[in-house]
């Protein structure tokens, strides 16, 4: 046996818990336009409200037509965090009888009460949800109780073929085809759904084609399908409070290896593994630390699950004791791809991740990472990217508008920071025109030189301004150099041609 | 018989030259004048040392060569550059050269030495490049051979191709030696890359070992 919960109205009652002043006001929903040069007077009312129903106008009028009939028609914006949270009420209700439900339609159920006692049957009668109007049915196949559901000639019973044959005929516009029947079978004249059934089966699936042999089967009840089983998405949350605040890292990573082997066998009992793990220290005075590990690849094995963690921890330092722990884990499709034969991949993402986690503890995220050229003049101007398999978050890559070239063919070894030096110069016009290191790591006459590269920016900001001369000169040891004359009277490298 | 097995072999070389890459870098068989862009040229599983020779820019240009001029950026770093001196400049790479190489900037040889260690051990990107030439000599002087030695263990284990890059010799336990040079003045500052590329020769210094 199989019971339908029907809700109607859902789009409607969901605005009104936000206004609950207008329950009494007859009120209608909008549908959302999907072009923004629809004019919106006639666009259909998507739902109406039992007040707006009975001035006479209903779901699917056109907008100017509902406000000729009802002049106080209040319009309300639809909801859709709403009408999701109504929904998951609905599915809470409905739990309570069954966990094998199908979710047909936004605002009906499906429950498979084969398995349930008539205990079960008679408490659909006792649902309820505050403000709203909920419907039942019972039928011995789902779209049937589907179909009973909608009309008030046949709620709150058990329903067999006949029952529903008084039914309008457009009961069955939710059903699939229905946009290519429905037309043909009122240009026959059909009104009801009984008139359906006494058609023959083999006489209308060969005018019609298959799905109307189909729809014939179902008000017959003589096909009952599966239900689409509806299963919340399962919780690998566990946490964890110590009696005894923890001061050394050992015991801690005792703790969660012991956590993790009961998450590992949850993931591979669901044929899961997980993606992301969220770690969260509660510390004895009072404060707490939370850490997100992206993984960089799906993972079921607690002792792969656990080196992350460990490497993570052994980076952290905490303010006080632990006295709690949770962890929780977000769950994804293992990964079952086969490696790529002609891409590049790493042979070992996991140890790659851990690689990674320990230079990163080792000289700092700052340190670590892809270059990315600046597109700007200002020297020594460049971001550091995440590597790919990184257990930091990785940002999304910056789009470069401009293919940055290279100031010069040969590449500089910079000097961090630059190093100052003494120059001997002659005053020329547009600046001073070096001779000569008088210090630093290549003193000697200069031979040759290239410039002077006049480069400023951010005249517009007194504290980030910057000006200056560079030259490549080439002393007498033959080492070519960058030197940079930064007004109004310093002398530094930024680096040696090396 | 030799003069056959001779024939043999240079015909297997022609036929599979990476897996004769390694073999080729001990000095049987090559010429002293080597390609030294090439990935294969390091032999994989030990540590090469590359030293420039006089002032030029030589190492600067090693670098350019390794990396190429790839139109697009490349999703996976093909190289670890462990820059012992943090002299990497980016702004002398396009962006998608720079794509190839995950950069970690170091401030003294220990930090080089412990990162370049990790990575080797780790065997994801099999060609690590340690820059040790920015570092001061003393320090560089100073690190115990005994580390060099583990550094090619834990090559060898993970078929990891090492290149120190030095300015001077350096590592006991190198499995090759090259000395790179490049005649470049003012004057080729505006000539294109590839030209100077063209111009960076290396040969193979001979290594003296321990009997």
């Amino acid at each position: 046996m199989f019971a339908a919960l029907h809700l109607p109205d859902l789009p409607v009652i969901a605005a009104l818990r936000s206004s609950p002043a207008l329950r009494q006001r007859p009120c209608a929903v909008m549908p959302v336009s999907q072009r923004p040069d629809d004019p919106k007077e006639k666009l259909p009312l998507l739902a109406v409200n039992a007040v707006a129903r009975g001035t006479g106008i209903a779901a699917g009028w056109p907008l100017n037509r509902a406000r000729v009939r009802c002049p106080g028609l209040e319009l309300l914006p639809r909801q859709p965090v709403a009408e999701a949270a109504l929904l998951a009420e609905l599915i809470e209700q409905a739990e309570s009888l069954t966990p094998d439900l199908e979710i047909t339609a936004p605002d009906t159920l499906l429950l498979d009460l084969s398995r349930a006692g008539t205990g079960r049957v008679v408490q659909l009668a006792d649902l309820f949800l505050p403000d709203a109007d909920l419907h039942h049915a019972l039928a011995a196949t789902p779209d049937l109780a589907r179909l009973a559901v909608l009309d008030d000639a046949t709620r709150g019973e058990f329903n067999t073929p006949p029952d529903v044959a008084g039914l309008p005929l457009a009961r069955l516009s939710a059903w699939n085809g229905a946009s290519e029947l429905m037309p043909l079978l009122g240009l026959w004249g059909l009104a009801t759904v009984g008139d359906f059934q006494r058609l023959p089966r083999q006489a209308l699936a060969e005018r019609l084609g298959p799905v109307a042999g189909h729809w014939h089967d179902l008000v017959h009840g003589r096909v009952c399908r599966l239900l689409r089983l509806h299963r919340p998405p399962p919780s690998f949350f566990q946490s964890l409070a110590l009696e005894e605040p923890l001061h050394l890292i050992e015991p801690l990573i005792f703790l969660l290896k012991k956590l993790l082997h009961t998450l590992s066998a949850r993931l591979a009992a669901r044929h899961l593994a997980a993606g992301e793990l969220k770690l969260k220290l509660q510390l004895e005075c009072g404060e707490s630390l939370t850490r997100q590990l992206r993984l960089p690849e799906p993972l079921i094995e607690a002792g792969h699950l656990l080196r992350p963690l460990q490497t993570h921890l052994e980076t952290v330092r905490l303010r006080s004791a632990v006295i709690g722990v949770e962890l929780d884990a977000t769950p994804t499709a293992p990964t079952t791809a086969q490696r790529e034969w002609f891409g590049r991949q790493l042979s070992q993402p996991e140890r790659w991740a851990e690689t990674l986690a320990q230079a990163i503890a080792l000289l700092g995220p700052e340190r670590v990472g892809i270059p990315v050229p600046s597109a700007s003049h200002r020297p020594d101007a460049f971001t550091l990217r995440p590597p790919p398999g990184s257990l930091v978050q990785t940002l999304p890559e910056p789009v470069s508008l401009l293919a940055i070239q290279p100031s010069t063919s040969v590449p500089l070894r910079r000097f961090r920071p630059p190093r100052p030096v003494s120059v001997a110069f002659d005053s020329h016009p547009q600046g001073p025109w070096p001779l000569a290191l008088l210090s630093g790591p290549h003193p000697g006459e200069i031979v040759d030189r290239r410039g002077p590269f006049v480069a400023s920016g951010h005249w517009w900001n007194p504290q980030a301004r910057w000006q200056r001369q560079e030259w490549d000169v080439q002393v007498a040891s033959r080492h070519l150099l960058r030197l940079v004359f930064l007004p109004p009277a310093g002398w530094q490298l930024d680096g040696i041609y090396a | 018989m030799a003069v056959a097995l001779e024939e043999l072999r240079k015909q297997l070389r022609e036929k599979f030259p990476q897996a004769h890459a390694a073999l080729g870098e001990t000095g049987r068989f090559s010429p002293t004048a080597v390609m030294p862009f090439s990935v294969a040229t390091f032999p994989a599983g030990g540590i090469s040392e590359v030293m420039p020779e006089g002032a030029g820019s030589s190492l600067g240009l090693l670098l350019a060569g390794l990396m190429g001029e790839p139109i697009q950026p490349v999703s996976l770093p093909e190289f670890i550059l462990v820059d012992g001196g943090d002299g990497f400049d980016p702004a002398s790479f396009t962006e998608a050269a720079c794509s190839k190489l995950l950069w970690l900037r170091c401030n003294s040889a220990l930090e080089m030495l412990r990162v370049g260690e990790l990575f080797v051990k780790d065997g994801n990107v099999p060609f690590v490049l340690l820059d040790a030439a920015s570092l001061p000599s003393g320090e560089l002087q100073a690190v115990p051979a005994s580390v060099w030695w583990r550094l090619r263990q834990l090559a060898e284990r993970t078929a990891c191709r090492l290149v120190v890059l030095t300015s001077f010799p350096l590592i006991p336990c190198s499995s090759l030696r090259l000395v790179l040079t490049a005649n470049v003045s003012l004057e080729d500052f505006d000539s294109p890359r590839r030209d100077l590329l063209g111009r960076l020769a290396a040969h193979r210094e001979r290594l003296r070992r321990a009997t």
